[in-house]
């Protein structure tokens, strides 16, 4: 086991260098930092100019793209002070990125708790009967909860409990001017963004639960377990949900691994300053210095998460050898 | 004779289909003894399997079950969960067809058994460990305490399956119903798992109740046999009496689709089992019977005496069973 | 298994669970005589059965063919206004006799650009699926029959691709492959219908190449694989001939998955701004979609009602037919006691 996870976190290293290269690649060809600058400095020097494209490593050619991602890689290793400045407002990325991390983690932290457990406690839940009404309800409800796009149920949310009920604030973490900390007006901030994000958490786990269970409810084993007399709680918990939670518990590292691209929909509607805003400002702003980072971030996240995915499989499945 | 450890009474078991309610046993009897073994024979779909898992409370919800099942004067149809808890791993219990779904993938070996003891007696966790290594070392694995901290995974399909023979005798029951305990496995290791299972029931006096296809199987480790058809008992005899004057047609024709050295003709019975959803009104095995007659086909013949045995034929007196000497 | 109106959905992604429809062992033992019905036969029998999904197929073949019919069924055309300014306002006017379900800020009716918007996210849908199914298909029982290094590269690939966040991933490659020029007349602008689906056929692939891989590394230890083999098929003769006809079961499924994730994605891209623009005969839903958070604001309920309506039902329908499937081509069996 731990030659597996060095020789995955060694390959890690070669993984992320490639995989941040076409990300760097793909971001070279997609977007023109030069216009896009030009565009929010209009006023910017000609000297001025020579510094963005010296500063971003904005050569020509393919030889060009390898040279200007190894002096991006370089500068970015070394920190964020030498990270290129965003190229509107001329400013540092790391302060709004870390401030923008914070955000989301928060925002995830709460609603996956909340989510996460509720859904798989339905799921194990309904499992138990299959057809019957507490089964019938869970299912269908998740069922349709599910089919409902985020950002529909965002907008109805918003619509509902901030504009015609004014009960919570419609958008944003703190009442436009508010300074320093206030828990109730963080919390009152982050109901309405956490609901939409728990109403799609509980859909999704509550189902995958559900099937998981009952994938494992056929098995042979819970027949022996069952012969051997003892408490049906025992069986459910130590066999049937024991077993059940392997490819459960998977999905919560996969999905976490990805949460750091941002919950961009449930945060754009509620103008909630995360990652996902963090994201669609600079792809709106074709703020490339700031996009990188980013996507930097999200990759590492991604392959981490993913091999601690494996990781936890190999943990909770002995049939499973790493080897 | 003793007081019987298993004794079933018109046990009947129906399941709820879409189409209707499929009569997998209908109304059996068997009476098993301290220490004895017993042979259940039939075809898949005769419903011997279907009648134990029944009395261990172990099918699913779609199972009707009435009659009566009890073990040691307990009544185990219709028995609250506790009380079917109490006897099932205690006093009564199973092993089945396939060893490698038998064992949770995700908990060691030893603590499978450890589980079994700890449901039933109260051990401290090093007695309990120790015990389930001893169980391991009684059913003749090797290394016991190392492949204890082992995963089924680990084990070949003889090995899994005396695993499972040690969890069952772990708390010295009275029966030991063994379901068709060899079919998964290749024939060397067949003999040997029978051999455990005898030398269990020698040592140990515990009563087996062996399910199983396959007349070789019971002649090697039964002394009594039931034969089962479509849900019912055919006949009931023992073991040297059916090889030698089986009873019901049935039976011969089971004996002579045995491969046998010095035999070329191997004679399979023909058509197949009844629908259960409308099994017929008469002696179930009348259509594939080559001495039916109309009068077979009217009422649904019941177990009576015949000699030593019990036959559900009621034409036995009138033909001539006897197999043809090799 | 009485009154269920969602049997199980065992095989949700991810939970490979290849095979199904063997015998189980309760069958054999209560001696059924499984009545000769071929497979296709026993999962159309099943999928009817399946209230949520047969109740859904029906309207949604209304809806394709009130959508197909625009020319007889809209009352309006996409740019035309109700009425004339000068007979009377024509604005954000709430549904009524003269406009079903009311218009929109230009006075053009919300009911037959809702058809049009419809038909552009059901052709989306589809156009993407079907491709993303060819493509994943050929890759996957190519990966599962050949294995090896490229099933090995194809997995890793597809592992990481899927685990990264969907909108963060569409949205970059949407700008990259925006930027290439020579792709252009390929596969259309940015904002074309053509580039979306290519879009979302791009992100599409990999779910059903995942699925037919597992499928055909199944299907390839089977006897009949096996006999095909040693008469002397060739590779792709197997594939055509006795993989794919018993893969087709997933395949469907990972179809209709693959049209409801486009119609939703089609609408989320819109809504931020990053959707097709259909030209100016035309609507998408996502279009109609769009203006929905400022509609709420204002308190035009209609525009965001509707709209959104109409989407969450094509989703819970195409969902449930989905699922319908599923289970119509993988059975369970309820649990034991």
């Amino acid at each position: 086991m731990a030659r597996f996870i060095l020789r995955r976190l060694i390959w890690l290293i070669p993984t992320i260098i490639l995989v941040t290269f076409m990300v760097y690649a793909t971001i070279r060809v997609g977007w023109d930092p030069l216009a896009s600058y030009t565009r929010a400095n209009p006023r910017a020097s000609a000297e001025a100019r020579d510094r963005f494209v010296k500063a971003n490593g904005l050569y020509p050619g393919f030889s060009g793209v390898v040279r200007g991602y190894r002096e991006w890689l370089w500068a970015f290793i070394q920190g964020p002070s030498n990270w290129p400045l965003s190229l509107k407002g001329n400013s540092p990325v790391w302060p709004v990125l870390k401030y923008s991390i914070a955000n989301t983690l928060r925002l995830y932290g709460v609603a996956a708790v909340i989510g996460i457990s509720i859904g798989i406690s339905l799921g194990i839940a309904a499992s138990r009967k299959p057809g019957s009404w507490l089964d019938t309800i869970i299912n269908s409800t998740a069922f349709y909860l599910g089919a409902i796009p985020a950002f529909v149920s965002a907008v109805v949310l918003q619509l509902i409990f901030a504009v015609q009920l004014g009960w919570l604030p419609p958008s944003g973490v703190y009442p436009p001017g508010q300074r320093g900390f206030d828990l109730v007006e963080m919390i009152k901030h982050l109901i309405l963004p956490v609901t939409v994000v728990v109403i799609q958490t509980v859909a999704q786990y509550s189902r995958y639960t559900r099937a998981s269970v009952l994938d494992v409810s056929t098995a042979d084993f819970l027949r022996t377990a069952r012969a051997k007399g003892i408490p049906e709680r025992t069986v459910l918990f130590k066999h049937s949900v024991r077993n059940a939670m392997i490819p459960v518990i998977t999905l919560i590292a996969i999905d976490i691994g990805a949460v750091l691209g941002g919950l961009i929909i449930t945060e754009n509607i509620f103008n909630y300053p995360g990652l996902g805003v963090y994201f669609l400002t600079a792809i709106n702003d074709g703020d490339t210095p700031k996009l990188l980072p980013f996507m930097v971030l999200v990759v590492v996240a991604v392959l981490i998460f993913n091999l601690i995915a494996d990781v936890l499989y190999a943990i909770l499945d002995p049939r499973i050898r790493l080897d | 004779m003793s007081e019987s450890v298993l004794s079933l009474r018109d046990l009947r078991v129906d399941f709820k289909t879409p189409n209707g309610l499929v009569q997998a046993v209908r109304g059996v009897d068997l009476d098993v003894h301290p220490g004895e073994a017993v042979g259940i024979v039939g075809e898949s779909g005769s419903g011997k399997s279907v009648t134990f898992l029944a009395t261990m409370g172990l099918l699913p919800k779609s199972a009707q079950i009435t009659g009566s099942a009890k073990v040691g004067g307990v009544e185990l149809v219709g028995a609250r969960r506790n009380v079917l808890n109490g006897i099932r791993g205690k006093r009564v219990a199973m092993i089945f067809q396939d060893p490698l779904s038998a064992l949770n993938p995700v908990h060691r070996i030893g603590d499978q058994i450890v589980e079994m003891l700890d449901s039933h007696q109260s051990l401290t966790k090093r007695d309990a460990e120790r015990r389930s290594v001893e169980l391991l070392d009684i059913v003749g694995i090797p290394q016991p305490d190392q492949r204890a901290r082992q995963y089924p995974h680990e084990f070949s399909g003889g090995m899994r399956q005396r695993v499972m023979i040690a969890m069952a005798i772990a708390n010295d029951p009275e029966v030991l119903i063994a379901d068709e305990p060899t079919t998964a496995l290749d024939v060397t290791v067949q003999a040997q798992i029978l051999d455990v299972i005898s030398r269990i029931r020698d040592e140990m006096r515990t009563a087996v109740v062996m399910i199983t296809h396959d007349l070789g199987v019971v002649a090697r480790v039964a002394d009594k046999v039931q034969v089962m058809y479509a849900g019912r008992v055919a006949e009931r005899t023992d073991v040297s009496a059916l090889f030698k004057h089986p009873t019901h047609p049935y039976t011969a024709g089971l004996l002579q689709s045995i491969p046998r050295s010095g035999l070329d003709r191997l004679q399979p019975i023909p058509g197949s089992p009844p629908n259960m959803l409308r099994p017929p009104e008469g002696c179930p095995f009348a259509p594939r019977c080559t001495y039916a007659e109309p009068k077979c086909t009217a009422v649904l013949p019941e177990l009576r005496t015949v000699g030593t045995s019990m036959s559900a034929c009621i034409r036995i007196d009138e033909i001539d069973l006897t197999p043809v000497p090799a | 298994m009485t009154d269920q109106l969602l049997p199980n959905v065992a095989n949700n992604g991810g939970l490979d669970d290849p095979g199904g429809g063997l015998p189980t062992d309760v069958d054999a033992q209560q001696g059924l005589n499984v009545i000769g019905l071929s497979p296709t036969r026993l999962a159309w029998k099943r999928f009817w059965r399946h209230r949520g999904a047969s109740v859904s197929a029906v309207i949604l073949a209304v809806l394709v063919l009130v959508v197909i019919a625009t020319p007889i069924t809209a009352r309006y055309g996409v740019n035309e206004q109700v009425r004339d300014i000068r007979d009377g306002n024509n604005v954000y006017l709430r549904p009524s006799a003269l406009a079903w379900l009311g218009t929109d800020e230009l006075g053009r009716d919300l009911y037959s650009r809702l058809l049009v918007g419809i038909r552009t996210s059901i052709i989306i849908g589809l156009a993407s699926a079907i491709l993303a199914v060819i493509i994943g298909t050929t890759v996957g029982a190519f990966a599962g029959l050949r294995g090896g290094r490229f099933d090995d590269l194809m997995m890793r690939v597809t592992d990481v691709f899927l685990a990264f966040p969907f909108l963060v991933a569409i949205i970059v490659v949407r700008e990259f492959l925006g930027g290439v020029g020579f792709l252009e007349p390929i596969i259309g602008s940015k904002t074309s219908i053509r580039f979306i689906i290519v879009l979302f056929a791009i992100f599409g692939w990999m779910v059903v190449a995942r699925l037919v891989r597992s499928q055909v590394l199944a299907l390839k230890e089977r006897e009949f694989v096996e006999a095909a083999r040693a008469v002397g098929a060739s590779n792709s003769r197997i594939v055509l001939t006795h993989l794919l006809p018993n893969a087709i079961g997933p395949i469907i499924v990972a179809l209709t998955l693959a049209v409801i994730a486009a119609v939703v994605g089609e609408s989320t891209l819109s809504f931020f701004g990053f959707g097709p623009q259909p030209g100016s005969n035309s609507t998408s839903l996502g279009s109609l979609v769009r203006g929905s958070g400022d509609a709420a604001l204002a308190g035009n309920w209609h525009l965001v009602l509707f709209p959104c309506g109409a989407l969450v039902l094509l989703a819970v329908c195409i969902n449930f037919i989905g699922d319908g499937l599923r289970d119509a081509f993988d059975p369970k069996l309820d649990g034991g006691k």
